[in-house]
């Protein structure tokens, strides 16, 4: 069951959200406990194995966090159980994602497959790391294990994020009554609305397009130079359609029920450079990423050579592709990014050197930046969603016209309206008002944004249902939920 | 949030159009429900074989796997395949079982991966394959398999529409849906037949539980757009649209494709018996008459002669040589299709002297053709039909 089906929005939800309003005035503790039931049916609905690892993953973060709440002040012991809970989260993601390089007759890993487990794995191991590594700094609270459970297990999230920080998601379960509001549930109801369409209006169109192209390419066969652009801009596209409307409805999930969670994509393609498209990109886990994985190694390595930052950032950048799976596109994606940041993070340092340039140039220069930024992150989607590198090099040279015949570009409508759409529409949480970590923004007044009047009501709803049409006969799955 | 002033109004508009649109798409799907329009094809083959019913969909059609389902349910050991061009075979001229997978193969590819697809346990012994000639032109394309119209328990919004729009149709209105909702069957007023379908019930159009065809609404005069003195496939011919494009040397993929099928069958033991059907016969002298853009049909006829020499198999050309078994106008459903009579000749033609001798039931297939000369269908299957044949066709046919 995804965010982004029948049995999800005709029947868990309605059902989810009348037992919390039912149950809204019983206090904290069961709307908790009732969360964290139909949470934990939303994932056994995929898999009850998987719903039993969790747990029991859970029960093994809880008590290392425990552990490491009562020696914060104890820098030795802190470090080993903090790597005791960080390594062995690492040692069992690593052997899900990476066992079909080490299983070549493919029996485990099919088995490993069949049994669910891999679900949602990736997301709530990173979750439950960020946690450890919060609580040893003292930057999260201590929860109870039924909060500390749903904080991990919340449905809206589970399976492809927003990832959430303890120290913004906990404190929010103490009381979620509270901020429960009709507000929240009206605005709730419209981001996932938004999300639903993006999803499954715009990626759903997409992603079969590039697939086509993305498909000849694997088979060997000649892809033209137009065909290549179209495909790997469909593909960039569809992506981003896909992934932020998983998010926007997750979100809006989350409202629904009171509880913020942190907004996953700010326009990433009116990114600046390539520094900036990260800082809105799946900001959760690249923010994530910045925190735990770059700050330590480049402060660390600084001590060693002024080019730890460099290091740090290719270092960072490789280590995020390997999260995405095991396959070496996904470490020259994330390699190449890191190229990208070290290429920026060098003309940043550069730059600092010269004076300001003039307005005139200066914004000749950001649309030019903002150009490059787009054409690199479109060349780093073709590696990332390319079967192998044969694969990728032949979609490459076709784009760069290499030996690949011109024709005349089949471009689907439904890719310009994609990039006007990137480009030069709102983005859903600004149209709903809400700030990044997913708060309501009360500076937002535009005449395009929205307020809880009977024409938005029927709006929302007639967009959800139109949406609900388009999904008829595809039960959207989510490309987010195989990293 | 201070801006927010009254939410609640919000969500009694949310409310209210989410019911009102939950509310008429319900009432839709429960009249779909009750015709079996949203039955899979397994369960609507299954259904169509208990009750020996005519199967007509209105708002979902996808021969390919209405196909697959009918011939894994059946086994004959008789399967012809091809595209809707051989519907017209019908189990009544053979004497063992019979199924018609016309409409399952609109490419020589298409084909190949229909037999591919069947059952592991099931093969027919003797496949009647019926082959296009536009299949080989270059630039005819493989209709593929779009996995969102697969089988008819799929719903889309255009489907539930449907319901709406036969409020306004004369053969449906309130009251017959109200009375399809409560009985499940409002039968066909055009035909004895059991309906399954509300296409089927309307205009007695659909598929036989042998998988022939019936063109209902076209042998009563009441198809919306018939073939009048073939100017529609006439038209296509001087437009060079779709099937009737020009092509050079046949499709080397294609003929490839055709060469699995054969080897397909040789692997199995299946008899193959493949041909050319025919077109009207002004339809083929309008070809003829353009070389220069269906001069492949004459390299194409040659390279399936030597095709089926090369396999051991037996090839008939309905189409491009003079045929006097397909040579009655009067007696096709439309420009590119014949009807059972023609069929019945050219099974004739085959059986005399070939493998097919002992297949076909010449005596039944004999008296067809002398009762029913002129006509389109031949109710052999004990149909009663509410109205005579029309000539439909407008071309002064004697029915």
């Amino acid at each position: 069951m995804t965010l982004a089906s029948y049995s999800f929005v005709l029947v868990f939800l309605p059902i989810a959200l009348a037992g919390f309003l039912l149950l809204r005035r019983q206090g904290a503790s069961v709307l908790v406990a009732w969360l964290l039931a139909v949470s934990m049916v939303f994932y056994s609905w995929a898999s009850p194995l998987a719903a039993i690892a969790l747990v029991v993953s859970s029960i093994f973060n809880y008590a290392v966090g425990s552990r490491l709440a009562t020696v914060v002040d104890d820098s030795r012991r802190r470090a080993f159980w903090l790597f005791l809970g960080v390594g062995i989260n690492l040692a069992a993601l690593a052997t899900v994602k990476y066992a079909p390089l080490f299983d070549p007759g493919g029996g485990f890993t099919r088995g490993l497959v069949s049994t669910g487990i891999p679900l949602a794995l990736s997301f709530y191991s990173f979750q439950q790391m960020s946690y450890l590594i919060d609580i040893s700094r003292g930057d999260s609270p201590a929860p109870t294990f039924g909060r500390y459970l749903l904080f991990v297990s919340f449905f809206p999230k589970l399976l492809a994020g927003p990832i959430a920080r303890a120290r913004t998601l906990l404190p929010q379960l103490d009381s979620p009554a509270l901020r429960f509001s009709t507000e929240t549930l009206a605005s709730g109801l419209t981001l996932f609305g938004i999300g639903l369409t993006k999803k499954v209006i715009l990626a759903d169109a997409l992603i079969p397009y590039a697939s086509v192209v993305f498909t000849d390419a694997a088979a060997g066969r000649n892809v033209m130079f137009a065909d290549a652009w179209s495909g790997a801009v469909a593909y960039s596209l569809g992506l981003y359609f896909d992934f932020s409307g998983y998010s926007d409805m997750a979100v809006g999930v989350g409202l629904m029920f009171g509880i913020r969670l942190p907004i996953n994509f700010d326009a990433p393609y009116r990114a600046a450079n390539v520094r900036d498209f990260w800082r809105r990109w799946h900001r959760t886990l690249s923010n994530a990423f910045f925190d735990y994985v770059y700050l330590p190694f480049a402060m660390w390595s600084r001590r060693v050579t002024a080019a730890g930052a460099y290091a740090g950032l290719l270092v960072t950048m490789v280590l995020c592709g390997m999260w995405h799976g095991a396959g070496w596109t996904f470490v020259a994606w994330g390699a190449l990014h890191g190229g990208y940041l070290m290429v920026n993070y060098g003309w940043r340092e550069t730059r600092k050197r010269w004076r300001p340039l003039p307005a005139s140039l200066a914004t000749l220069g950001a649309v030019l930046s903002g150009a490059m930024t787009f054409l690199a992150v479109i060349i780093g989607w073709v590696i990332f969603r390319a079967d192998d590198f044969p694969t990728a090099l032949r979609m490459l040279r076709a784009m760069a016209a290499f030996g690949s015949p011109f024709a005349a570009a089949p471009v689907t409508p439904w890719i310009l309206v994609g990039l006007a759409i990137v480009w030069l529409a709102p983005t859903s949480q600004s149209i709903v008002g809400l700030d990044l970590e997913g708060f309501h923004d009360a500076n937002a007044t535009r005449w395009w944004q929205w307020r809880p009047s009977p024409a938005w009501g029927i709006g929302t709803a007639m967009a959800t249902i139109a949406a609900l049409f388009f999904l008829s006969g595809r039960q959207g799955d989510f490309i987010y939920f195989k990293f | 949030m201070a801006r927010i002033a009254s939410p609640s109004r919000f969500l009694w508009a949310y409310v209210i159009t989410v019911s009102l649109a939950a509310l008429s798409c319900g009432l839709s799907a429960v009249v779909l429900w009750r015709a079996h329009e949203l039955s899979s094809y397994r369960d609507d083959v299954a259904l169509q074989q208990r009750q020996h019913a005519l199967l007509g969909l209105a708002t979902f059609q996808n021969f390919y796997e209405y196909k697959l389902s009918l011939v894994a349910a059946r086994r004959s050991p008789v399967l012809a395949l091809g595209s809707s061009r051989i519907m017209q075979l019908r189990e009544e001229l053979f004497v063992d079982g019979f199924t018609n997978a016309g409409g399952a193969m609109n490419s020589a590819e298409q084909g190949r991966r229909f037999l591919e697809a069947l059952p592991a346990d099931y093969h027919p012994q003797l496949l009647m394959l019926g082959v296009d000639f536009w299949w080989f032109r270059r630039e005819w394309s493989d209709p593929g398999d779009d996995p969102r119209y697969r089988d008819p328990s799929q719903l889309s919004p255009a489907r539930l529409r449907h319901p709406y729009l036969w409020l306004a149709d004369p053969r449906m209105g309130i009251r017959r849906i109200v009375r399809l909702v409560v009985s499940g069957n409002i039968g066909s007023t055009l035909t004895s037949q059991a309906s399954v379908g509300v296409q089927a019930m309307v205009s007695a159009s659909g598929f036989r539980p042998d998988g022939s065809y019936q063109y209902g609404d076209h042998y009563f005069g009441t198809a919306a757009e018939p073939d009048v003195r073939f100017g529609i496939s006439l038209g296509r011919i001087d437009r060079q649209d779709t099937a009737f494009g020009p092509g050079t040397d046949p499709d080397p993929a294609s003929l490839s494709a055709i060469d699995d099928v054969l080897r397909w069958a040789a692997a199995r033991h299946v008899r193959v018996a493949m041909f050319l059907p025919p077109v009207a016969p002004p339809v083929r002298r309008a070809m003829i008459a353009r070389p220069d853009a269906f001069g492949y049909v004459v390299a194409l006829t040659r390279a399936l002669e030597h095709t089926a020499r090369a396999s051991n198999v037996e090839f008939y050309d309905f189409l491009w040589r003079e045929a006097p078994e397909a040579a009655d106008p009067c007696e096709y459903v439309d420009g590119i299709h014949g009807g059972d009579v023609v069929f019945g000749r050219m099974l004739l033609a085959m059986a005399a002297g070939s493998m097919l001798a002992q297949t076909v039931d010449r005596a039944e297939v004999r008296h067809a053709i002398d009762v029913y000369r002129g006509h389109t269908v031949t109710p052999l299957d004990g149909v009663r039909y509410a109205r005579p044949e029309a000539d439909f066709l407008r071309l002064g046919c004697v029915k």
